[in-house]
């Protein structure tokens, strides 16, 4: 039982592997719809930090140049600074100066405040402060002067005191008198670090890596301008290749703006959404790591491999479970049916065996009981040759060969086997090949027929004892014609010489009268000679052997013909025979037939002056029919049923002769051709006899 | 030339069959003694036996008693001293076999005794003429070469 399941088996196992890939792939599914939810918000939230964070700087930036424009536009202190700058003995106007600038500082939150002479020369700062302008400062503030305009550095580092600061530099000029110098310059210092890198740096979500970041390009190189979460001390110092690929700052200097993944000045993979700041050189870079991105993720994966495992497992046990169920179901029905056919086999009438391997390897009883088998271990084992009759082992070899080769079951055959006891018995053979879960094997029905060919036997041997009693019988009659005739016509003979040698010897006694007796006997004798004859090519017709060939009737007509014109020369009669005549029949009893029927044509046509025979062939309803016609005495149909009975005659002897056995003869021999005759005539218009042979 | 008496044997079991071939031979014109066997035996002993005849022509029946007409036939032809003896077969029933047989024992004439006497008699004396007269010697020697 152990095979029947196989099959099965594996398409249970191949549902399972269906329905586990089905789970892993929703599961899959699933996770990448989240990771891509994730990373969808993620981008986004990113872009709009990125958005506010530019926003806010160029708010800022709107506001410092808000400031400066104040100062720009602030034509009673540039007036106040005028004449300062003329009178710095000016005590009064010195201190409102100061107090203004200190305003300006505090205010608007610069760390220096310093007002300028025409020469770019610091005259108050406020603070007041030791160390004089950088050169970046100065650069500003000849910018200013040149182009009548406020202007702004970059972010500097001042090397000496370790600090960065972006200077703004507003030259004051009476903008009523623009062709005037100018007369002074205020320069603003922002620290950036006290409210432009904050704004920058801050992210508005608690956040374990994301940072916001600036950068400008200086040649082919990225400056980042600010400190950085993941690095210290970095602002203004750390410098990367443009070139670096995936970097989202060197992308955003090239130009890209928007949300990339790519690795930051660490190599670390990271999201970044990527901004122009309008107005600027810089570059705002709002970026997470990619594994804070799918930090949360991780416990969806986690969750949802824990979710498709059990599910995975649970339906692998319930499928295993109902497969053990379907076995179990399987097995009680196989040995349910089994049970009831094994029974149904074992008891059958007909001899019934297995041979598996050559080797028995069921049997049941009723094969038992035609080996004369009592127990199954009698049988059981043994060979199927061991069964057959060694007459029979080749053909035997060769079927079973012929059934486990071509998988086709073999004709029904009679065989001998030998029974345990020796006795051989006849049997007829039916097997076929099958396969079960053991492998492949020959089931095998015998049929006892000695009774049969035993009938068969008696039937062959009455038949030939019946053969042999014919033609016993046959040779017994074939010699009593012969005989009878024989013997028959001895005495006819003697009465028909001596009654001649009486005439001859004793003539004178005798008288007329006395010879046209001995006439009377003659004609008597001759008449039974004739009978003797005909009744001897009757029987000859109706017994002898037919052998059947080829004839030329019209040839064996001419010979009759032509013997019959010599037994009566003087006659005239035309014969006519169609071209061509062949019949195929027996060469002697055909001869019979036509000298019959031509014979009486010669006899009947006696009379008429233009005797006319004709032999010919006709077909009627697609049969070949041929004709013997003559135009002479012909008869009345009226009695043409009598025509072929032997011994009838429908004319007296006077008008014709004949024994009125000719046409019997005929029909006789027509009959054993399998073939008919009949025939149509008038009064002394002829006759036509028509025969199929 | 000399008319010689020529001998005719006879063979035949039937004394109507036999008077009336004597009767039909008297008619000859050929002076002829005919010797007449009633058996095959009998036939055997005048041709074999002591005082062997030769006869100039043999009427053999078929049906004979004792040994049969084919038998006789067949010793006359094969012993030397009938070998060349002119024999025709006379007899009441002509069956195919027979004549068959009889022309390849290497008879001379198979003749059926036709049952109206003339005809009969006509028969005789056609025969007896064709085989008595000095012709027959031409014929003889014909025959004997003929004869295998």
């Amino acid at each position: 039982m152990q095979n029947v399941g196989a099959p099965l088996k594996w398409r249970f196992i191949a549902v399972f592997m269906v329905l586990s890939a089905g789970i892993i792939a929703v599961g899959a599914v699933f996770y990448a719809r989240q990771r891509a939810a994730v990373e969808a918000k993620e981008k986004s939230t990113v872009f709009s930090i990125a958005e506010l964070k530019r926003t806010e700087l160029t708010g800022w930036w709107k506001e410092r140049l808000g400031d400066a424009e104040t100062i720009f536009e602030n034509s009673i202190f540039i007036h106040q600074v005028e004449k300062y700058l003329t009178d710095r003995k000016n005590a009064h106007l010195r201190t409102d100066i100061t107090d203004y600038l200190n305003s300006l500082r505090k205010n608007y939150d610069y760390v220096i405040v310093r007002l300028l002479d025409t020469l770019g020369e610091p005259v108050i700062s406020d603070p007041s402060v030791a160390y004089p302008l950088s050169k970046e400062a100065k650069g500003v503030i000849l910018r200013a002067v040149n182009d009548k305009k406020v202007t702004v550095s970059d972010l500097e580092r001042e090397e000496k005191e370790n600090v960065i600061h972006i200077h703004i530099a507003v030259p004051l000029i009476d903008r009523h008198a623009a062709g005037e110098p100018v007369k002074g310059a205020v320069l603003l210092a922002v620290d950036p670090v006290r409210f432009l890198f904050p704004l920058v740096q801050s992210w508005p979500v608690p956040s374990a890596t994301a940072e916001t970041l600036l950068v400008e390009r200086e040649g082919d190189e990225i400056v980042y301008l600010n400190e950085l979460r993941h690095k210290k001390d970095t602002a203004l110092k750390l410098r990367i290749p443009v070139t670096t690929a995936d970097l989202p700052a060197a992308r955003a200097v090239g130009g890209f703006e928007g949300v990339m993944w790519g690795r930051d000045y660490r190599g670390v993979g990271v999201l970044a959404a990527v901004l122009p700041v309008g107005g600027t050189p810089w570059f705002i870079v709002a970026k997470i790591d990619a594994s804070e991105v799918f930090a949360p993720l991780r416990r969806v994966a986690a969750g949802s491999m824990i979710f498709a495992v059990l599910l995975i497992i649970i339906s692998g046990m319930s499928l295993k479970y109902y497969w053990q169920k379907q076995q179990t179901l399987s097995e009680e029905a196989l040995r349910v049916s089994e049970e009831r056919y094994g029974t149904l086999l074992d008891i059958s009438p007909e001899a019934f065996f297995v041979n598996r391997g050559n080797r028995i390897e069921y049997v049941n009883r009723a094969a038992m009981k035609l080996l004369g088998a009592e127990r199954h271990d009698d049988v059981v084992g043994k060979t199927p040759f061991d069964l057959f009759h060694p007459d029979y082992h080749a053909v035997v070899g060769e079927r079973i060969r012929v059934m486990l080769e071509q998988g086709r079951q073999v004709p029904l055959i009679e065989e001998k086997i030998v029974r345990l006891d020796g006795t051989v018995v006849d049997v007829e053979v039916a097997a076929g090949p099958f396969t079960d879960e053991r492998g492949p094997a020959i089931m095998v029905f015998l049929r006892d027929i000695t009774d049969r060919k035993r009938a068969e036997t008696e039937l062959r041997d009455l038949n030939e004892t019946l053969e042999k009693r014919v033609k016993e019988r046959t040779v017994e009659l074939e010699s009593f014609s012969y005989s009878v005739s024989h013997d028959l016509r001895a005495p006819l003979r003697a009465i028909d010489g001596f009654s001649v040698a009486l005439a001859d010897d004793c003539l004178g006694e005798l008288g007329d009268k006395g010879k046209e007796h001995l006439k009377r006997i003659r004609r008597g004798v001759s008449k039974m000679g004739g009978l003797i004859d005909d009744m001897l090519t009757l029987s000859r017709v109706a017994m002898a052997e037919m052998r059947r060939e080829r004839i030329d009737l019209g040839g064996m007509a001419e010979e009759i013909v032509s013997s019959l014109k010599e037994t009566e020369p003087e006659r005239k009669v035309e014969f006519v025979a169609a071209k061509g005549l062949t019949a195929n029949g027996d060469s002697r009893l055909i001869r019979v037939l036509l000298g019959n029927l031509i014979g009486n044509a010669w006899k009947f046509t006696s009379k008429s002056p233009n005797a006319r025979i004709e032999l010919g062939a006709d077909y009627i309803e697609g049969v070949k029919v041929f004709f013997v016609k003559d135009n002479g005495a012909g008869f009345d149909m009226s009695y043409a049923d009598k025509l072929f009975t032997p011994f009838q005659r429908l004319h007296s002897e006077s008008e014709f002769g004949g024994s009125g056995i000719g046409l019997a003869s005929a029909r006789r021999i027509v009959a054993r051709h399998g073939g008919n005759i009949w025939a149509e005539a008038s009064p002394d218009k002829g006759a036509t006899v028509y025969f199929t042979l | 030339m000399k008319k010689k008496d020529k001998t005719i044997l006879l063979v035949e079991d039937n004394p109507d069959d036999a008077e009336l071939v004597l009767l039909a031979l008297g008619k000859l014109d050929i002076r002829s003694k005919v010797i007449t066997a009633k058996d095959g035996k009998e036939a055997c002993d005048k041709l074999f036996g002591p005082k062997a005849m030769r006869p100039d022509l043999v009427f053999l029946d078929l049906n004979l008693p004792k040994i049969g007409g084919l038998e006789v036939l067949k010793r006359i032809r094969n012993d030397e001293r009938t070998k060349q003896l002119h024999v025709v077969i006379f007899t009441s029933s002509v069956e195919e076999e027979d004549v068959i047989k009889g022309y390849g024992l290497g008879v001379n004439n198979f003749v059926r005794k036709p049952i109206d006497y003339r005809d009969f008699a006509t028969v005789i004396r056609t025969l007896g003429i064709y085989w008595l007269t000095e012709e027959a010697v031409g014929r003889k020697q014909e025959a004997g070469s003929s004869k295998q």
